[in-house]
């Protein structure tokens, strides 16, 4: 199967590769400047800030458009000083957890939703999906007091459960979406062969939804990574803080005069999302693309 | 039923951490509490409907939010498509803007307020330009402090964060355009812009239905952004439903009163996912 | 079909076993977490836990764990801290009196969730107990009476002036303003020298108020009018009130505010002055004369002047108010743990290590010679320092968003006192 796809996205490449040369030269070379031109708006707070982390203190707050001094030492202490090991530690937990426990309740419940359509199934989903629509600030308190009753409360499992809870309704969307691509026959021919429906969803479902698992994990990581209030109200974050939460001090009232620290930081902050990105670029075009989010 | 095995752990895990808070704060928006003393709920009935009708705040505040929810959905999808189409090309460069739009999704809330701060801030990145090096003003402009200005700059903001998540579906959307297709159209001499409305977007159209769904429901639900980059200041220029909500709730303790805030979230965002149906349309371009 | 079926059996065979363990490390490092979570668990004995949202590791919170260590060293049990982001901390009160497990001690915080803790029932009453600690200062523990009892003690206070960068000022020849116009007056020189005048973090709304409220210090004789309105026994639309509205206007239009002063937040706004670009900057107070030192590395040499009295002659005031203030959970575990534990915070080794840190105790307390200027300045001001709260977080609020609609030009100084007491109207109470 994997030569399979191999073969297609070198199918797929040189195919590309032609259509680019399709294109006059004229036009590819506006385009190539679009492309870069955005490329560089889309990122100049981000290099600002990169400009900022690496100056002196006194330099950070001169009006200066330029870094008239250079620092890396800054990263290091700001590694130190906002404790970013921990907090990494917390949101890299915190997500791998959700991700695992959101992931394998959704693809379960996707493929009952897609497999075993009746009125009542068609109901319980088009419920799930309204867990899209709910605004978590609204519903904190009564989540919180559920948590403390369950004891439940100031740990990162309990953070794990939240986050899942809210990205359960997004996983499923997607994965039915994918399984419903998934022609019957196969599971039907597995069914006839005298497996279980387990033993059908398992070896025969499972494994062709790599990439749609890798696309709901990628949508999954995005969100809860940047989970702000499920995290703030749940950890009593002076020990056990995630990083949205650990940092949000620093934009407090009484600030941090430390700015580049801070910059650095927030750009510190930026490099695990970059490299689930990059790693996770391929599987997730795979995913979308065959089909996931045709209804 | 086989089918009930494979739903129950999701349902179950939902219906618990989920739907029991929904239930109650549906409940809540009918009574009265700060949240304090579980013993002092009071049962009001509709007054908390009624105070919201009454509310010129209130009513700010949706008219925000409708704005926001309109405004970056808009921009967000056209964004989104062009940005998509573009790295589609496969030009020089579309791996580098392909990133880089990417990244401001990776971003918290609060590294993004630190960020735009920065730039827009009475003496941040963009002012210190054009004030002290350009000489172009002679007051800085307040992108965060002028109530005219900051609503935009909050669904600009929004609009940079969250550009590569339309991007990225859509992206996924056009590699499945069947190339025949375009090819066809191409040698009938169609021009760009016509091969785009009559065979891009008819082949997009579910996709554009979820996305702009998606969109509107994110738009409706929005607080993480506008709260730490203005609180719904300055004097609620920029108070969407979800700040006023968490105002209510956590810094009255109008428990009650924030709860019927959440009904009319959940109740317009609800709206708007009916409308997928009739975006994606009924009968697909063949 | 069945050589494909093992085909997949073997590549997921393959993939299971690391699906499995990665799931399983997150669970066993979150269920490890959990376990180890310092949490709000019940203490037995002498032991006394305390809540607060001050930054961990901070003076205050440093201050908080030595008057502990005092306790234990009295015999009392060991004293945890924990330090709860603000944000969330009365969401968590709320949870953690449902579920009984509140702290014995707990920070305060002197605006709305105050009385609404009261009203509850969720507070010790501590009247029997004033008699243990020194004697407060009569208007910073008369703010924190209500409904005829005082639910929390002050341990120290802040009061709220204006700083002024003194080479700036011998540059310019500009002598401290001591009337209200002189100080409107500063403007003109400075701007014309290339400085920006008065800076003020006006994005965080607060400092708004606080403008309002050192207007009100000399429209108000009484000294008291905003307890009466809190009362209903005046109206926010007093002339007083409106007057202190007005005067703040006037900050504009004069020119007295920086630019862009709208959208300044506290590290724009305190680097601007450290920076030596700002003359002046409001408000100064304990909590941040530090952080302008640090911020301009000892650069920048500055005084404090209260908002000036309209008249000459008039005695200067400022406004201030408690600022760490405790209070006691009615179903606290420990209370009498934590009345020794406050007892400690107030002691003589207690009051030293505040003025060490530049706080100012709540109590008439001996400071002695060698502290600061700028620390003798601000505790000089504290026996007069008028009230820069209200009470009713709806008018408040609307005070905040009103001064700064004002300074937007969207509202006039009639219709933000008729807000006020709109919102005083729809406030239940």
């Amino acid at each position: 199967m994997i030569s399979n796809a191999l073969r297609m996205t070198r199918q797929r490449r040189t195919e590309r590769a032609e259509a680019l040369k399709r294109i006059p030269i004229y036009t590819r070379s506006v385009l190539m400047l679009l492309a870069y031109a955005f490329a560089v708006i889309a990122i100049l707070p981000i290099l600002w800030t990169l400009s900022l982390s690496i100056r002196s203190n006194e330099d950070v707050f001169s009006n200066r458009v330029l870094p008239h001094s250079f620092l890396p030492h800054n990263f290091i202490e700001a590694w130190q000083e906002f404790h970013l090991g921990l907090l990494f530690e917390h949101s890299a937990i915190i997500t791998l957890g959700t991700v695992a426990v959101s992931v394998s309740l959704s693809v379960l419940a996707a493929y009952g939703f897609s497999r075993y359509r009746t009125r009542l199934t068609e109901g319980v989903f088009v419920l799930i999906l309204t867990g899209l629509m709910i605004p978590p600030a609204a519903i904190i308190l009564p989540f919180f007091l559920t948590m403390r009753q369950l004891h439940l409360y100031n740990s990162l499992f309990a953070v794990i459960i939240g986050e899942s809870a809210f990205a359960l309704p997004f996983g499923v969307l997607v994965l039915r979406g994918y399984i419903d691509n998934v022609p019957v026959d196969l599971t039907d021919a597995a069914l006839v062969d005298g497996a279980t429906d387990w033993k059908a969803f398992w070896y025969v479902v499972l494994p062709l939804l790599r990439p749609a698992l890798a696309t709901a994990a990628l949508f999954t990581t995005i969100s809860t990574w940047n989970g702000f209030i499920i995290p703030l109200v749940l950890l009593a974050n002076s020990t056990n803080a995630t990083i949205t939460v650990g940092l949000q001090p620093l934009n407090g009232q009484f600030g941090n005069l430390h700015l580049e620290l801070m910059s650095a930081a927030a750009v510190l902050a930026i490099l695990p999302i970059l490299l689930v990105f990059l790693v996770a670029r391929r599987y997730y075009v795979q995913g979308l693309s065959a089909g996931a989010i045709k209804q | 039923m086989a089918g009930a095995i494979f739903i129950a752990p999701a349902t179950a895990f939902f219906g618990l951490f989920l739907l029991f808070p929904v239930v109650a704060v549906l409940g809540l928006a009918f009574a009265e509490w700060t949240g304090f003393n579980v013993h002092q709920i009071h049962w009001v009935g509709t007054r908390n409907f009624h105070q919201l009708y009454h509310d010129g705040v209130f009513r700010s505040s949706l008219l925000h939010t409708l704005i926001f929810v309109v405004g970056s959905t808009v921009i967000l999808n056209v964004a989104g498509l062009g940005l998509a189409m573009l790295v589609n090309t496969r030009v020089q460069g579309h791996r580098f803007l392909q990133l880089a739009i990417v990244l401001p999704l990776g971003l918290s809330p609060v590294l993004t307020a630190i960020l735009w701060q920065q730039i827009l801030g009475p003496y941040g990145f963009i002012n210190e330009l054009l004030v002290d090096t350009l000489h172009w003003r002679t007051q800085p402009i307040g992108f965060l402090g002028d109530p005219n200005l900051v609503l935009w700059t909050v669904i600009a903001a929004s609009v940079w964060q969250y550009a590569g998540y339309d991007m990225l579906l859509y992206y996924a959307g056009l590699q499945g355009l069947p190339k025949d297709r375009m090819e066809a159209a191409e040698i009938d001499g169609a021009s760009a812009l016509s091969r785009l409305r009559y065979v891009v977007i008819p082949y997009l159209r579910p996709v554009i239905a979820i996305v702009v769904v998606l969109n509107l429901i994110g738009g409706w639900k929005v607080f993480d952004l506008v709260f730490v980059l203005t609180g719904g200041g300055p004097n609620h220029a920029t108070e969407v439903l979800s700040t006023y909500l968490y105002q209510q709730a956590f810094t009255f303790n109008l428990m009650g009163y924030a709860s019927s805030i959440a009904v009319v979230i959940v109740v317009l965002a609800t709206i708007s996912a009916l409308f997928r149906g009739r975006l994606a349309g009924d009968a697909r371009v063949s | 079909m069945t050589r494909r079926l093992a085909h997949r059996r073997t590549r997921v065979i393959q993939v299971l076993p690391a699906l499995c363990l990665v799931t399983a490390v997150a669970a066993v490092a979150a269920f490890a977490s959990h376990a180890n979570a310092a949490g709000t668990k019940t203490q037995a004995g002498g032991n006394v836990t305390i809540w607060t949202w001050q930054p961990p590791n901070s003076d205050y919170v440093n201050i908080f764990q030595a008057a502990g260590d005092r306790y234990k060293g009295a015999g009392g049990g060991s004293t945890t801290i924990n330090s709860l982001d603000f944000n969330s901390y009365f969401t968590k009160f709320k949870t953690a009196s449902a579920g009984g497990d509140v702290p014995d001690l707990m920070e305060m915080s002197w605006t709305g969730d105050y009385h609404d803790v009261i009203n509850a029932g969720d507070l010790l009453p501590l009247d029997s107990y004033l008699k243990d600690f020194p004697k407060f200062f009569a208007p910073t523990l008369n703010s924190l009476r209500y409904k005829g009892h005082v639910y929390g003690v002050p341990l120290d206070v802040n009061t709220l002036t204006i700083g002024y960068n003194k080479a700036i000022f011998q540059k310019l020849h500009l002598k401290v303003p001591k009337t209200f116009q002189q100080l409107l007056a500063l403007a003109k020189p400075i701007r014309k020298a290339g400085y920006q005048p008065l800076s003020v973090n006006l994005k965080d709304g607060w400092p708004g108020g606080d403008l309002w409220f050192a207007q009100v210090a000399y429209t108000d004789k009484s000294e008291n009018a905003i307890r009466q309105a809190e009362q209903g026994a005046v109206k926010w639309t007093d002339p007083r009130f409106v007057q202190a509205t007005a005067n703040v206007k006037k900050l504009q239009t004069s020119g007295l505010l920086a630019n862009g002063a709208n959208s300044l937040d506290f590290t724009s706004a305190i680097s601007l002055f450290a920076r030596g670009q700002a003359a002046m900057t409001y408000p100064v107070g304990n909590f941040d004369t530090g952080l302008i030192d640090q911020a301009s590395h000892g650069k920048v040499k500055y005084d404090l002047f209260a908002v000036p009295p309209p008249n000459v002659g008039q005695k200067p005031l400022a406004t201030g108010g408690p600022a760490i203030i405790w209070s006691i959970p009615k179903n606290a575990k420990n209370p009498q743990g934590a009345i020794a534990v406050l007892k400690a915070m107030m002691s003589a080794q207690g009051t030293t290590a505040l003025v060490d840190k530049n706080y100012i105790p709540a109590y008439p307390a001996d400071i002695s010679s060698n502290k600061s200027p700028i620390y003798h300045r601000m505790v000089s001001f504290q026996a007069t320092a008028q009230t820069r709260a209200i009470f009713i977080p709806n008018v408040y609020n609307t005070l905040l968003n009103g001064v700064s609609a004002l300074l937007n030009g969207t509202t006039t100084p009639t219709r933000l006192t008729q807000g006020m007491e709109r919102a005083y109207k729809s406030t239940p109470h």
